[in-house]
């Protein structure tokens, strides 16, 4: 009890004295400086809108903030940090030595999400923050928080991301940010390596990338196929020149799992089993029997065959391993130990074969 | 006048009636209350002697005036004994025992010569009727509750525990104004080291006057620092005679509609009879519902002050913009908003408390309303707290027991002041603190925690949770009954058919 007498009163942080920092961007600037845009909340009573932005620029993420604290009479905070931004130019440079003040600060949330802007940061985040009746960071967070949660993109919150980021075997991917009718929005995947931004997939692709990691269910999946072989199922007349026949599935359980077939010669097989529902055709058919539903599952396997193999050829142009097939390898190889380095050399290297398995599940009835 | 009263415990008969009358007038100096009557009959001079309120003058009148005077019997106190058509005749020699008899409502006859005075109960006791219980109200259940009249009480307790077994000794407690107290309990069940440790405390106080049962709670209680009760005090006869009938020990006060029991644990103030009276998984819901209520009740104005002091790291969010546009128009600092509100719900339950139950309802509505809406629209307080004190209070009140719940309202200040300065370590500190607390006391001996701590498994069914009747077929074991086991579990799980 003397000690609790003793000991002087603890700093306090009322939650409407402090600007508590929701979301920010970091921008190269000149002379090898950072810009750093920060959205943060103060409750002002006189106000407006809780949401103000705030931009400081200085040799570090801290003294960014720092400078940035200068035009603002709250105290900024961080703890509540959803989102950080890093602009194209940065992420090209390398973004890991403004993770570290990230990884450092316990107040950071590991749930949290890294995001890179096709643009700079500050872009998506005030043209952005002018469009959004919300807060950006706050919109932004919710977007990439839905896209997981719908398995469209893999899980990037900040654990993971760091997990991947350390991993000799794994490249991070992170979502890649831009404005689109004047909105910011997330328009596809960036990948990494070396924690450098080293291209960007489609969104379609980053659901593949999912796919590949974990086990998925209930994902709608749209797949555009040939239309000629179902010329006799089609009714009627066609009601387009399209020569694609788009049909859209749900995906009620999808698996995938990878082997090392030769470990010398860097050869991967990956099976895919699909169960689907058939959704929606953009041709009325009539799927009378097993043979047509057999026939639309293996163009559909064709398909998916077809786009997994080109993802990991530009992949490999990249040369980041969002899949992970670096750790496969290095659980196989004779060591167990793998270098980022040796592993950069090897992943162009790699074939994988890869085996997808549709099976069409429900069709649905057509009279 | 302890002197005198000494002097006076000598026999004083036989005496000169009008000595007699002299004496009695002088100890009721100024006191015009005494009816001291005498009668010459047979050539014998005959007093009569009583308090004119505490007896029942009719009684008075037919049942012994009537046939003392109209008899032509030359009266002497054997004969008034066996003809007086009364049954509760006793001869008193002392003049301190009549001094004390006569003020509760006993009428004196004496005959001049005789070696004593006759007495005979016809006291007339003014007692208010039974009424439903209000402070500790049930919904399903019976609904009496214990009135002042320790008579009263005790045949209550008598139609609920039909059984010889039942002791119920008589204690008297008080120097100056003694009163009745009776210490209850059943002889085959109830552990023989409680029920001396209760009649040794009862027996060893040595006090004026004894006001009333809580009072007398609070002279016996195992530790008289702490907060928290360690006796139930009760105001329901079902409750005395389920406590009872588990072992425990129960002590009813004369004037007293609450009765206490005793040993208690702390899970015991949250027991409700209710409990039993529902089927056992609705109990348990019941019961989990009120220990949950009690953490809201300390813990949850408090969190407030810690997050938004200190933590605003924990709250989501969405909840962070509510919460801080909700305190951006408070000018003053989250402690002292809570302290504010907790002290103006407070006051309305004190007002309510006391003021009379129309006027009460009232006071409820302008509490709830008026000041609640205003308060926020003056910008004294936040929303978000305005709800969070609601609550906490709320859940205050689902505790059985009123002395527990008030207990419960007040450790909430110092932990809202202990969050305020120190956060969630505060609070921490806080709550260390309470339970170190709670590990020391004891009720009547026993640990207040158990059967949490000391553990006992085969407790935690009566405490924390409560199972099926056949499940639960044995009493408190941490309180070491005579006899552990309630009925055959056997028995009780056997179902006969009918044509059996």
């Amino acid at each position: 009890m003397a000690l609790l007498v003793l000991t002087a009163c603890v700093p306090t942080k009322i939650i409407e004295k402090v600007a508590i920092i929701n979301s920010y961007g970091i921008d190269a600037a000149e002379e090898g400086q950072i810009e750093k845009t920060i959205i943060a909340f103060r409750f002002d009573d006189e106000a407006q809108n809780i949401a103000t932005t705030l931009s400081g620029t200085a040799n570090t993420v801290r003294g960014a903030e720092e400078d940035a604290a200068n035009k603002t009479s709250f105290t900024l905070k961080p703890g509540q940090i959803r989102l950080v931004v890093y602009g194209k130019e940065i992420a090209e440079n390398g973004i890991s030595p403004y993770i570290n003040v990230l990884v450092r600060d316990a107040r950071v949330s590991s749930m949290m999400y890294t995001a890179i802007s096709t643009g700079t940061a500050k872009e998506v985040l005030t043209a952005g923050q002018e469009n959004t009746p919300a807060n950006i960071g706050q919109y932004l967070q919710d977007l990439i928080e839905k896209e997981i949660k719908q398995n469209t993109i893999p899980d990037v919150s900040f654990f993971h991301f760091t997990h991947a980021l350390e991993d000799t075997g794994q490249d991070p991917i992170l979502p890649l940010l831009g404005i689109r009718d004047n909105k910011a929005a997330l328009i596809g995947m960036a990948v990494m390596d070396n924690g450098k931004y080293a291209g960007e997939i489609s969104l379609k692709d980053a659901f593949l990338v999912n796919l590949f990691q974990k086990n998925i269910r209930d994902k709608p999946l749209e797949v555009s196929i040939s239309k000629e072989p179902f010329s006799d199922y089609i009714e009627g007349q066609l009601q387009t020149d399209d020569e694609q026949l788009h049909i859209s599935t749900l995906i009620t359980d999808g698996r995938t799992r990878t082997k090392m077939t030769d470990v010398g010669g860097l050869e991967f097989q990956t099976e895919v089993n699909l169960k689907v529902n058939l959704y929606e055709t953009s041709e009325p058919m009539r799927i009378r029997d097993e043979k047509a539903a057999r026939l639309l599952e293996k163009e559909m396997e064709k398909k998916i065959t077809k786009q997994y193999e080109q993802l990991l050829a530009s992949l490999k142009e990249t040369g980041s391993d969002p899949f992970g097939l670096g750790n496969i390898y290095r659980i196989k190889k004779e060591s167990g130990k793998l270098t980022e380095q040796e592993w950069d050399e090897k992943f162009p290297e790699v074939t994988v074969d890869f085996k997808v398995n549709v099976q069409l599940v429900n069709y649905g009835s057509v009279r | 006048m302890r002197k005198n009263q000494a002097k006076s415990s000598n026999n004083i008969f036989p005496i000169k009636v009008d000595k007699l009358k002299k004496q009695m007038e002088s100890r009721f100096e100024n006191n015009p209350d005494l009816v001291f009557t005498i009668y010459e009959h047979q050539k014998k001079k005959i007093a009569v002697f009583y308090i004119g309120y505490l007896v029942e003058p009719e009684m008075v009148h037919n049942y012994l005036l009537k046939p003392l005077l109209t008899s032509d019997k030359t009266w002497a106190n054997p004969d008034i004994l066996n003809d007086i058509p009364l049954s509760t005749g006793k001869t008193k020699e002392k003049l301190q025992d009549i001094l004390q008899n006569i003020l509760i409502g006993e009428v004196f006859i004496y005959v001049e010569g005789e070696p004593a005075a006759v007495s005979f109960i016809l006291s007339k006791k003014e007692k208010r009727n039974l009424t439903q219980a209000e402070t500790e109200s049930l919904v399903q259940g019976p609904k009496v509750a214990f009135t002042e009249s320790i008579a009263i009480n005790m045949n209550i307790v008598r139609w609920n525990i039909h059984s010889t077994d039942l002791v119920l000794e008589k204690i008297m407690i008080g120097e100056r104004a003694p009163r009745e107290v009776r210490l209850i309990y059943l002889k085959s069940i109830a552990n023989e080291t409680d029920v001396n440790t209760m009649r040794q405390r009862l027996k060893d106080l040595e006090i004026d006057q004894l006001e009333d049962s809580s009072v007398l709670m609070q002279y016996i209680e195992d530790s008289s620092q702490t907060i928290f009760p360690q006796f139930y005090s009760s105001e329901l006869p079902d409750r005395f005679a389920y406590t009872v009938t588990r072992g425990r020990i129960g002590v009813l006060v004369e004037n007293s509609p609450t009765a206490i029991l005793a040993p208690s644990t702390f899970f015991s103030f949250f027991e409700s009879t209710e409990d039993l009276y529902m089927r056992w998984n609705a109990g348990t819901f019941l019961r989990y519902l009120r220990f949950i209520a009690i953490i809201i009740s300390v813990l949850l104005t408090p969190l407030y002050v810690a997050a938004t002091t200190f933590h605003y790291e924990i709250i989501p969010t969405q909840e962070l913009i509510t919460i801080g546009e909700s305190r951006a128009i408070v000018p003053f600092p989250p402690i002292f908003e809570a302290l504010l509100l907790e002290f103006i719900i407070e006051l309305l339950r004190e007002a309510g408390a006391r003021l009379p139950t129309k006027i009460g309802q009232t006071i409820g509505i302008v509490g709830g309303i008026v000041i609640g809406t205003a308060a926020v629209q003056a910008g004294i307080t936040s929303n978000f707290l305005i709800i969070l004190v609601a609550l906490s209070a709320l859940a205050s009140f689902t505790t059985p027991n009123y002395m527990m719940g008030t207990a419960i309202r007040i450790i909430r200040f110092p932990m809202i002041i202990l969050a305020g300065t120190l956060g969630m370590i505060g609070m921490m500190f806080g709550v260390c603190f309470l339970i170190i607390h709670l590990l020391k006391l004891s009720s009547l001996g026993r640990p207040y925690l158990s059967p949490v701590y000391p553990f006992r498994w085969e407790d935690l069914n009566k405490t924390l949770y409560r199972l099926p009747n056949s499940r639960q077929n044995k009493r408190f074991a941490s309180y070491r009954p005579k006899d552990l086991i309630r009925y055959s579990k056997r028995k009780a799980s056997k179902r006969k058919d009918i044509d059996e």
